[in-house]
């Protein structure tokens, strides 16, 4: 009993104690005062915030040994110990910043990413799906920034003098093999997949990280959306078609299925058409997606889709003189599955596996071609978190690749086919020397059964904050891709095409307004020459071609300035020269155009619930080669421009949501040549004919009616 | 004389820790004080630095918790700067996170999830808005599942509808009823204890007269 008066009178007497106070100030790195700060002592509810001026009182109740904490949003957390009989006079506490993904400097040369994760982003998932020019196309969206030439016969990402078939896409970090629709000559192709499908997507123009390979310009990686959250259904009805979407969502797993039915018939009613189609282009896309959330970081996610693309057509085949029955066929599966998670607090582990099949049937009058492509794609990466400042991650993937045509002549049958297994590892690291200087290197090594030899290939980029708002950053890489299959086809003893790429790039941010100016330099070598086109000869193909690339770049955004409205500029100067295909000389390729300037403007208008966009873009004039004069590609196109808008008016329409959406290209009207196509003889003038290369289709006015139920 | 003596010690003991949870009321109720009365970014900050303090402590309690996430969430609403309001906004989550941990089927964190939401899409209103506000009002319809009664889930609820355009089934004719119901539940609601979240009766009544006033206008 007397133990506990004891007890109980030195509890009362420590509070009779007088008071103590520790006084100090809280300050950053740079000496400035960190204002807001929690000081407080360990297990205990007492507490202060540092002032204005980063000046504390915290008052001291207990005896013994304390232990002083400061913390602040942004800021490693502070610890202190001491005694009560001597606290400090006056503590002077600098907070160690943490290295945030949002302040700390980020390496941007070569790449714009998109997606509503962090503010830093150049475009939202939003404004790709939203640009009019684009018309609901993630690669017309990217061809609305810098680094990319106006080729509109093609309808592919043509990026910093490179070819398309330069570029890669991936989805979830997996290959997608056929990421656009099977094309017909001169006739403009779409990217299968909708940018709605996509929370993230990142475009590189060059000097891209190490994960990614046989890509000689570019890629393009996109992140399909997460686990859903909201049962949702809609239907939209299109001048162009019909479609439909379905999720459905439980607590851990949601599935979404789309599908679009689309036929130009009306289309090609009320606009008219280039082209004689004997039945109307018909197209159908179906995707469906399943995602499981497991325990309490992984995320299982599997895509699936099938499109099918018809075209029947009579062919004016200009440089041949007759006229063809032309069908196109294009059927393509793809679907991938791809599983993310947390093994610890430092390993994070993804794989996947990716399946794509594509069987285009094209009969040209007697002749019938099948080919056939399949692939798959195996990847396993494991990222190692460490800390803040150091993080490295090292994977392997490898690629099957089987590739079967056969041509089917009346007289004969020719079949064309190889196989290839590409084994590609790859190690990176992302070193954060401070918040101001970022470092990443690594390298990825190649090893392909069919060229039969292994290739390294470094990459080296970083970053360095030069203000506030401003940094300076650059990349370096090489880069390796197989010859096309066209030609694979004949000869399979081809070696790789090779790039480097050296990129220097300035950004300036502030709030919403941002300006970009990227300068680079490319080199190629070993690219692929033939004798004659379409040669059968596997002696007519080799890798003597060789190419330079460079160029300058600006990019400006302002989302402040006007009210609800956005808007950038892209101005995009290249200067490309290379000797490829059958190419005589080296000259600058004819689907490069030396000065490409694009601008959108976007504007919300709340009284109207609706929101508008206008882009207009304009190219200079593109190369060709007039085998009427003497010389090579000496010739030149008119100017390519382009004012494209649309509406979308949000409303309430059958007691439930409803968008409205109006896309209009080529508002003007006018008639836009890419290069000329030439008769293969001359006529009796002694002349080789020419016919214009311009769109099938030059205006188009396309009504999107969605409900969402 | 040794049972007597443990006696003691277990009532002694009981008395003490009564007391340390006086403290701790005293201090909640404190706090809570104070961040009613705050209106500005440090005042808010203070409040949440207090309420941190707290929840450091407590860890087993979730309203602390509750209640720093709430003072970041106001605070975020008066930064103007997107970055800074993720980042402010990026801790209240945390700590809804480790509150919905301690206390898994609480509708209030709910409720608090579904008002940090609307200052998620201030950062990107176009970009943002269409998926924060499903975020949003799947938060509520949990926060509903949870408890029915929960007046603050109808008063959100009815500030969503307010604020979203006429045309896509929004507006102040939409709100009212809403705010009607809201303003019905609070009459009848009587928090668990004193320091449990039981704000909004005020703003849902103050909401409620402007919009009958802006609708008598027109």
């Amino acid at each position: 009993m007397r133990f506990l008066v004891f007890i109980l009178l030195s509890l009362i007497t420590s509070s009779l104690v007088a008071q103590l106070s520790l006084k100090g100030r809280v300050l950053d790195m740079k000496h400035k005062p960190v204002i807001g700060a929690n000081v407080y002592l360990k297990g205990s509810y007492e507490g202060t915030t540092s002032d204005l001026e980063g000046y504390f009182e915290l008052l001291i109740n207990s005896k013994g040994i304390q232990e002083l904490k400061i913390s602040s949003i942004g800021f490693h957390v502070f610890s202190y110990s001491f005694h009560s009989d001597s606290i400090p006079d006056e503590l002077k506490v600098h907070l160690k910043e943490k290295i945030n993904e949002l302040e700390s400097v980020v390496i941007t040369a070569g790449t714009f990413e998109a997606g509503d994760k962090k503010q830093s982003m150049v475009l939202s998932a939003f404004d790709v799906a939203s640009t009019a020019s684009a018309q609901g196309d993630i690669y017309g969206a990217f061809n609305s920034v810098p680094g990319t030439q106006k080729v509109g016969e093609e309808g592919r990402l043509f990026v910093r003098g490179g070819e398309s078939y330069e570029t890669k896409t991936f989805m979830d970090g997996l290959l997608i093999a056929n990421p656009f629709y099977s094309q017909l000559a001169n006739i403009p192709t779409r990217g299968r997949f909708s940018p709605l499908l996509f929370e993230g997507m990142l475009f590189s123009t060059g000097g891209y990280s190490a994960e990614y390979g046989q890509a000689l310009s570019s890629i393009i990686a996109l992140k399909t959306t997460g686990l859903q959250l909201e049962d949702k259904r809609s239907l939209s009805l299109m001048s162009v078609g019909a479609g439909f979407s379905e999720v459905k969502t439980w607590r851990r797993s949601s599935v979404s299925f789309t599908g679009d039915y689309i036929n130009s018939a009306f289309h090609n009613k009320m606009f008219g058409s280039g082209l004689d189609w004997q039945s109307d282009p018909k197209l159908i896309n179906s995707t469906l997606m399943f995602r499981h959330k497991v325990g309490e970081s992984g995320l299982v996610k599997t895509f699936a889709s099938f499109q099918l693309n018809q075209m029947d057509m009579r062919y004016h085949n200009f440089s041949e003189q007759v006229e063809q029955n032309l069908i196109l066929d294009d059927r393509n599966v793809y679907a991938n599955t791809s599983f993310t998670d947390m093994l610890n607090e430092k390993w994070m582990f993804q794989g996947g596996i990716a399946y794509a099949y594509n069987v285009d049937r094209l009969d040209l009058d007697e002749m019938a071609m099948r080919t056939t492509n399949n692939g798959q794609h195996l990847k396993f990466k494991a990222t190692h978190l460490g800390n803040a400042r150091f993080k490295w991650k090292a994977g392997v993937e490898w690629y099957a690749h089987h590739y079967n045509q056969s041509i089917n002549l009346p007289s004969e049958q020719v079949i064309l086919q190889y196989g290839n297994n590409q084994l590609g590892t790859f190690v990176e690291a992302d070193w954060q020397i401070s918040p101001k200087l970022a470092l990443r290197f690594g390298g990825r090594s190649e090893y392909s059964s069919l060229i039969g030899q292994s290739q390294f290939s470094p990459r080296l980029s970083g970053a360095f904050k030069t203000g506030q708002n401003s940094q300076v950053s650059f990349a370096y890489g090489t880069f390796f891709q197989n010859p096309q299959e066209d030609y694979l086809k004949v000869n399979p003893n081809l070696q790789t095409e090779r790039s480097s790429h050296y990129i220097l790039n300035y950004q300036y941010k502030h709030e919403n307004k941002l300006f970009r100016v990227e300068v680079y330099n490319k080199t190629y070598s070993q690219l692929l020459t033939f004798d004659t086109p379409f040669s059968m000869k596997p002696e007519a193909y080799h890798n003597n071609g060789y190419g330079s690339s460079q160029g300058l770049e600006l990019f400006w955004r302002d989302g402040d300035t006007f009210k609800n409205t956005d808007y950038w500029i892209s101005y995009s100067y290249n200067d490309s020269k290379r000797l490829y295909r059958d190419y005589p000389v080296e000259t600058t390729p004819a689907y490069a155009s030396a000065h490409n300037l694009s601008l959108v403007w976007k504007r919300f208008v709340p009284a109207l619930s609706s929101f508008f966009c206008v882009t207009y873009a304009v190219a200079s004039p593109r190369p060709y080669h007039d085998p009427n004069l003497s010389g090579y590609m000496q010739s030149r196109t008119n100017f390519y421009h382009d004012i494209s808008l649309n509406a979308t008016y949000l409303t309430h329409m059958l007691n439930t949501e409803a968008v409205i959406h109006l896309m209009v290209n080529n508002v003007t009207g006018r008639t836009n040549i890419y290069g000329y196509e030439f008769s293969s003889t001359q006529n009796k003038n002694g002349v080789y004919d020419r016919k214009a290369i311009v769109s099938p289709i030059r205006q188009q006015a396309v009504l999107v009616l969605m409900l969402m139920f | 004389m040794m049972k007597v003596f443990l006696i003691s010690i277990g009532v002694f003991i009981s008395l003490f820790s009564r007391a340390n949870d006086d403290v701790y009321l005293q201090k909640m109720q404190q706090s809570i004080e104070q961040l009613n009365r705050s209106s500005t970014i440090v005042h808010y900050q203070t409040s949440a630095n207090a309420f941190e303090r707290i929840s450091r402590v407590e860890s087993d309690k979730w309203q602390p918790m509750y209640y720093t996430a709430y003072s970041y969430v106001l605070m975020s609403f008066q930064i103007s700067d997107g970055d800074e309001k993720d980042k402010v906004l990026d801790r209240a989550q945390e700590w809804i996170d480790t509150a919905q941990k301690v206390a898994p089927d609480e509708s209030e964190l709910y409720v608090l999830q579904a008002f940090l939401y609307p200052s998620r899409i201030m950062v990107d209103p176009v970009g943002r808005g269409m998926k924060y506000m499903g975020m949003a009002n799947k938060a509520l319809a949990q926060a509903k599942q949870l408890n029915p009664d929960n007046p603050r889930a109808y008063y959100l609820e009815a500030t969503f509808i307010q604020n979203m355009p006429a045309a896509m089934g929004g507006g102040i004719e939409k709100a009212v009823p809403l705010y009607k119901l809201a303003l019905e539940k609070f009459q009848h609601f009587v928090p668990d204890s004193v320091i449990d979240p039981n704000w909004g009766k005020q703003v849902t009544q103050e909401a409620l007269r402007k919009a009958n006033d802006e609708m008598a206008m027109e």
